[in-house]
């Protein structure tokens, strides 16, 4: 059975207000205000002189059981989003794994579901546990990316990208931590119209958008044996306010103020980790209850520009406090 | 996971008790396509060596040949025919793709596929074998009816960067393993260890030859470029051949395609494994042939 045994985050201190970033990139005002006013995004953290290695050990240093369990450690994934994050044979991660003390453990990069690839590496995580058969292993999945260019800085009218970065602790022991209860994904492999264009595309993905999300979020609630009214807490991942509002009203909430969106404005879209930033702000807050239910979200997006393609990965997995 | 749970492998699961195994190889080489670069292309990686404090590629880089990612799924899952679609496929590269792409959605709008695609990296030349075992270890919960696991080597790089032999590419190449519940060579063993130091990795690979001597056809091994001379001996083996150098990922699984025969009963079993001595990691594979139900119950 897979858990969440623990989350911390790391985000940089330097605060970017979205404003003055998104003209920087040569938005006009008025798409500008788009993104403030109705997408919801406010500031975002960025700091250019902590590298991606850097803010991961800065995260996994929030672990508080990571010190006396690192022997349990078996393996190191990074759910990563962007295709290509390092000039080869550069190895941010290796090196992460080193700083961490955590050689005996095997690393690997988990990608091609964009920011969906952080709820997969859960699932993974449990998987290779339940095969190892050790029910006090654990694996720490890092979630969270440099914004290092353009495309992963904005994502033109729909949002903001910003820097933080969770370290979450998985393991499979049934008397501790948050149990997984179901974990449902759909990848749809090119939203291409025939002959068409990026733009038509964005376009067809825009509009598919909230029936796939819909479909994963519910088709995970009743895999976990729940009803939609039995959900707790929605920790979304930070695709934009509006695309949430065409959402929320959809997944059967008895509160639709569960949905926790106050991390949106103040962080922006951080990559794969924007479910597991709202989680651990959620604990801080002391309003997970135990016996809670609550849902992360993600949905992973990628372009191939020498092709027009664009495919997309809806994920949504269910856990119980 | 329980039964309620549909996991990463859809619906269209069997039990986890059909264990997969290995039905066919499909390999390629690629000469390079002189594919264009699109702009936004050029920018992601000029800024992706710029926030590493590296150069700007040279104006050449962005010209001559190239083979993407998806340019090999494309060849080779036009090569498998029915064969390319799958419930699972996982891509497993050290190299770094020629395009900031995503060759996982390629692959599911290429089959028509409604499984799960996702890729293994940065791990190395031993990657393919944490790729193996995702796909063959559903572990608790539901298995795909076929998996793929795609190896992808890249040879260009768009900086001034010394790359070591063990995770250079020379070739573009590709190889795709495709695991199906009635395929001839059971995978008994798909191990990916941490940690394993050089003097170490024969006493490793020695248990494994033996596991996989059930008293039939003798072993064939099969060495990655990384496998240190002095533990090749060390294993019970009667024959062996080695991955050519210049492919770190699909070196092992071409070399494996050349001995193999899927036809042929009996053919097997076989040991691959490859080692990379800077990370610790040692990757490897017991492949058994599978006895049919007449064989298994000759006795002596």
């Amino acid at each position: 059975m897979t858990s969440i045994e623990e989350v911390a985050d790391h985000l940089p201190d330097p605060v970017v207000p979205v404003g003055a970033y998104l003209a920087g990139h040569g938005l006009s005002p008025r798409r500008v205000q788009i993104h403030e006013r109705y997408l919801g995004f406010r500031e975002i953290r960025l700091d250019p002189h902590r590298t991606w290695p850097d803010q991961a050990v800065a995260a996994a240093a929030g672990l508080s059981r990571l010190a006396s369990r690192r022997a349990d450690v078996h393996y190191v994934l990074q759910a990563r989003t962007m295709p290509v994050a390092a000039p080869h044979p550069l190895n941010p991660l290796q090196e992460v794994r080193r700083r961490l003390g955590l050689t005996h453990a095997v690393a690997v990069c988990v990608s091609q579901q964009a920011c969906a690839s952080a709820l997969l590496a859960v699932e993974l995580a449990g998987r290779l546990l339940t095969q190892d058969g050790d029910r006090d292993g654990l694996v720490l999945v890092l979630t969270g990316e440099k914004a290092f260019t353009t495309g992963a800085q904005i994502i033109s009218d729909t949002g903001v990208m910003g820097e933080g970065t969770a370290a979450v602790l998985v393991g499979i022991r049934d008397d501790s931590g948050d149990r997984m209860l179901s974990y449902t994904s759909r990848s749809h492999g090119d939203y291409r119209p025939s002959a068409g264009s990026l733009a038509d595309a964005s376009a067809c993905l825009h509009e598919a958008y909230p029936d796939a999300l819909v479909d994963v979020y519910l088709r995970a609630v009743a895999a976990a044996g729940l009803r939609p009214a039995d959900v707790d807490w929605v920790l979304p991942h930070h695709a934009n306010r509006l695309a949430w509002q065409r959402v929320t009203r959809r997944i059967g909430l008895r509160d639709p103020e569960r949905v926790l969106l106050g991390n949106l404005p103040r962080f922006g879209h951080c990559f794969g980790a924007d479910s597991f930033l709202n989680y651990a702000t959620l604990r801080r807050s002391g309003s997970l209850r135990r016996g809670e239910h609550y849902v992360m979200t993600a949905v992973g997006a990628g372009v191939t520009f020498a092709t027009s393609g664009l495919g997309a990965t809806f994920a949504a997995m269910v856990f119980r406090h | 996971m329980g039964a309620a749970h549909p996991g990463p492998t859809g619906r269209r699961g069997v039990e986890p008790s059909t264990p997969l195994r290995l039905a066919r190889i499909e390999h390629a080489t690629f000469p390079g396509t002189v594919t264009p670069w699109p702009k936004e292309d050029r920018r992601y990686v000029t800024d992706l060596v710029r926030s590493f404090d590296r150069p700007d590629p040279p104006p050449h880089s962005f010209a001559g040949g190239r083979t993407t990612f998806r340019d090999m799924v494309d060849e080779l899952s036009r090569r498998l025919g029915p064969a390319a679609s799958f419930d699972l496929a996982v891509l497993a590269h050290c190299t770094p793709d020629a395009e900031p792409g995503w060759p996982a959605y390629r692959l599911l709008d290429l089959t028509d596929s409604a499984g799960t695609a996702f890729a293994v990296s940065d791990q190395g030349p031993t990657v393919a074998f944490t790729g193996l075992r995702l796909a063959t270890g559903a572990g608790a919960g539901p298995g795909p009816r076929r998996a793929h696991v795609w190896a992808l080597d890249q040879r260009r790089t768009l900086h001034g960067e010394a790359v070591p032999a063990r995770v250079r590419a020379t070739t573009d190449a590709a190889a795709v393993l495709v695991l199906e519940p009635d395929g001839p060579l059971e995978i008994a063993t798909a191990g990916h260890l941490a940690g394993v130091r050089r003097e170490d990795v024969g006493d490793v690979l020695r248990a494994a030859a033996d596991s996989a001597d059930t008293g039939g056809p003798p072993v064939t091994a099969v060495w990655g470029i990384g496998v240190p001379p002095e533990a090749r001996g060390t294993a019970a083996v009667a024959s062996e051949c080695c991955a050519e150098a210049g492919r770190p990922v699909t070196g092992v699984w071409s070399a494996l395609s050349a001995l193999w025969t899927p036809a042929r009963p009996g053919s097997g079993p076989y040991l691959v494994s490859d080692y990379d001595e800077d990370l610790g990691y040692l990757g490897y594979c017991v492949l058994r042939p599978v006895r049919s139900a007449a064989s298994a119950s000759d006795g002596p």
